[in-house]
């Protein structure tokens, strides 16, 4: 029996006539692909509510749909009112629990309602995961200090903020977990110029590392996935840069959303709850670089 | 534990699989500790089709003897032959191995008896062996049959946190699994052609018997627990999660990489 994943595995073909309107299709199916709430009491987030940015499409779209598959209440953000509405109108008729909450994590007060909007409704909270980002092509030559303010609101200071709003709930609730989205671009640089996306996301490793430390003690891990070349709303009009990237990849090719989310629901779970501080890399072998010894003389 | 196996297309009630259906499982280092828990796991997670490998005969039977779905095998890893043996003996069990678990490790831990000073060449050489080249000849014989059979498998190997914040008087063993975790590296980069991933797992100190000489030592105990963010060792329990997670398709996307599992002690 072949499932539809073999068969993109076999097809990724990374370049040539009609591979656009192959990616999009594929992509299509991506979201349109069912995750039924598991059986009551046999899911890894049950009675848990979890906070998932960037949701309205790409793989956020899959951690809200995977993550309240296995039964946790998800509060949704997104910048994109529409394509969050698309999917808390998914995830609840597959049986799971979904609230759309249109904001820009880049929006401080939009944090604190938000949260507050999460208490006052569910009573806790035990997972974010910071997914929202975005890109922009730009050399060191060609940004600004000003062209580069967005991007690092977003990708930079929107995971700061989703941090230090939610962690005083996750904390109150008796501990739980923070899952950020970092990238290759924050630690290897490959082929593209995203000065803006690779500043943002060694940011975010750096801000994973120090809050692992800060609030292991109050029982919340911090974690970071490194996704590499992922279907999404994001690459999909990047196709000049795709090639270099999948090329560089030992797997010779790019990533189901989903196949990120999995690794997203990993580190969200009880799974991993030894886990603290890491970033884990899933891209298809595209950074086979080790983590040498950066921690202080002991 | 999923009802519902990651990447299963199938959205139908009753249709139940485990992520580990069909799956012909070879763990090594199967008698104690991790390598022990993980057997137990996989059987839970009702693999019927299960090689279980260590050099402790005795421990290794009275753990598995009697449980059908579990064919055991003595081996010393060290010795090259008798793995390329024991590997057949895997194969022509039950046809091929779709996951590896790379685990037969030792460490050797007696107050400052091991340190960089004073290692005896026989301690050194002894963990060298099976730590570096053992775990190596049973990666490289199963690689081999994988590719073979043409078997789009998974090699989990067991690492440490210890070679990234390197605890004193440890003799080899950090330096061994630093080396396992570039030798994952490159069986990743050289095996992805035929639809084999390869990752590791570094777990830090975990409540086995390898980690019983630090965890009882008061001193140790205290510097140890201090350096890890959580203030707690790890279960055993906990390092079989993160590794059953790189051996089920979970995973799919991750080649190379090692996770440590180790409360942030490493960070």
């Amino acid at each position: 029996m072949k499932s539809k994943r073999s068969e993109f595995f076999d097809n990724a073909i990374v370049s040539g006539p009609g591979q656009k309107e192959f990616e999009e299709k594929i992509y299509a199916e991506a979201q349109a692909k069912r995750w039924p709430r598991v059986a009551e009491g046999e899911g890894k987030f049950e009675g848990q509510v979890a906070i998932v940015t960037g949701a309205a499409g790409g793989q956020g779209e899959m951690e809200a749909k995977m993550i309240a598959q296995q039964g946790a209440k998800v509060y949704m953000a997104d910048i994109e009112e529409e394509g969050l509405k698309r999917v808390e109108a998914a995830i609840n008729a597959d049986g799971g629990e979904a609230v759309a909450f249109p904001m820009d994590v880049a929006d401080e007060d939009a944090w604190r309602a938000f949260v507050k909007k999460v208490l006052d409704e569910s009573g806790r909270l035990d997972v974010l995961v910071n997914n929202a980002g975005m890109c922009q092509n730009g050399t060191v030559l060609t940004e600004t200090r000003e062209s580069l303010n967005r991007i690092m609101d977003v990708d930079c200071w929107g995971v700061f903020n989703g941090m230090h709003y939610c962690a005083p709930a996750i904390i109150e609730s008796g501990g739980g977990t923070i899952v950020n989205t970092c990238s290759y671009q924050g630690t290897h640089f490959g082929p593209g110029s995203f000065i803006g996306y690779a500043m943002a996301k060694a940011a975010v490793m750096g801000m994973t590392r120090a809050a692992a430390t800060d609030l292991g003690a109050y029982g919340i891990r911090v974690n970071a996935v490194n996704p590499g070349l992922v279907l999404s709303g994001m690459t999909l009009p990047r196709g000049q840069n795709r090639k270099g990237l999948v090329e560089a990849s030992s797997m010779k090719r790019y990533a189901l959303p989903e196949e990120i989310a999995s690794v997203v629901v990993f580190l969200a779970s009880d799974d991993s709850s030894f886990i603290n501080g890491e970033f884990i890399a899933a891209d298809g072998g595209a950074t086979t670089y080790l983590h040498l010894a950066t921690a202080d003389e002991r | 534990m999923p009802k519902r196996p990651f990447g299963s297309d199938c959205v139908e009630e009753g249709c139940i699989m485990t992520r580990f259906d069909n799956k012909v499982v070879l763990v090594t280092g199967a008698a104690n500790g991790i390598g022990r828990c993980m057997v137990e796991r996989f059987l839970k997670e009702g693999v019927e089709e299960l090689v279980a490998v260590d050099i402790e005969v005795d421990t290794l039977e009275d753990a598995f003897g009697d449980e059908e779905r579990v064919h055991t095998i003595t081996c010393d890893v060290t010795d090259y032959d008798a793995v390329h043996r024991m590997v057949d003996e895997a194969v022509e069990k039950y046809g091929r191995i779709d996951i590896l678990m790379n685990n037969a490790g030792i460490c050797f831990k007696d107050g400052e008896k091991y340190g960089m000073l004073t290692c005896p060449k026989e301690a050194w050489d002894r963990v060298v062996a099976t730590n570096l080249n053992g775990s190596f000849y049973v990666a490289q014989a199963v690689a081999q049959r994988m590719v073979e059979r043409k078997t789009k498998g998974v090699i989990v190997n067991t690492s440490s946190n210890t070679f990234r914040f390197i605890p004193k008087y440890l003799g080899a063993y950090p330096a061994t699994k630093a080396a396992i975790s570039i030798y994952t590296k490159q069986f990743a980069k050289e095996l992805a052609e035929y639809g084999i991933r390869v990752n590791a797992f570094g777990p830090g100190t975990t409540k086995t018997r390898m980690s019983e000489p630090t965890r009882s030592n008061p001193k140790m105990n205290e510097q140890f627990l201090n350096d890890i963010p959580m203030h707690r060792y790890g279960e055993v329990r906990e390092a079989v999660d993160t590794a059953l997670f790189l051996a089920s398709e979970e995973s799919s996307f991750m080649l190379g990489e090692i996770i440590f599992e180790d409360g942030g002690q490493s960070l």
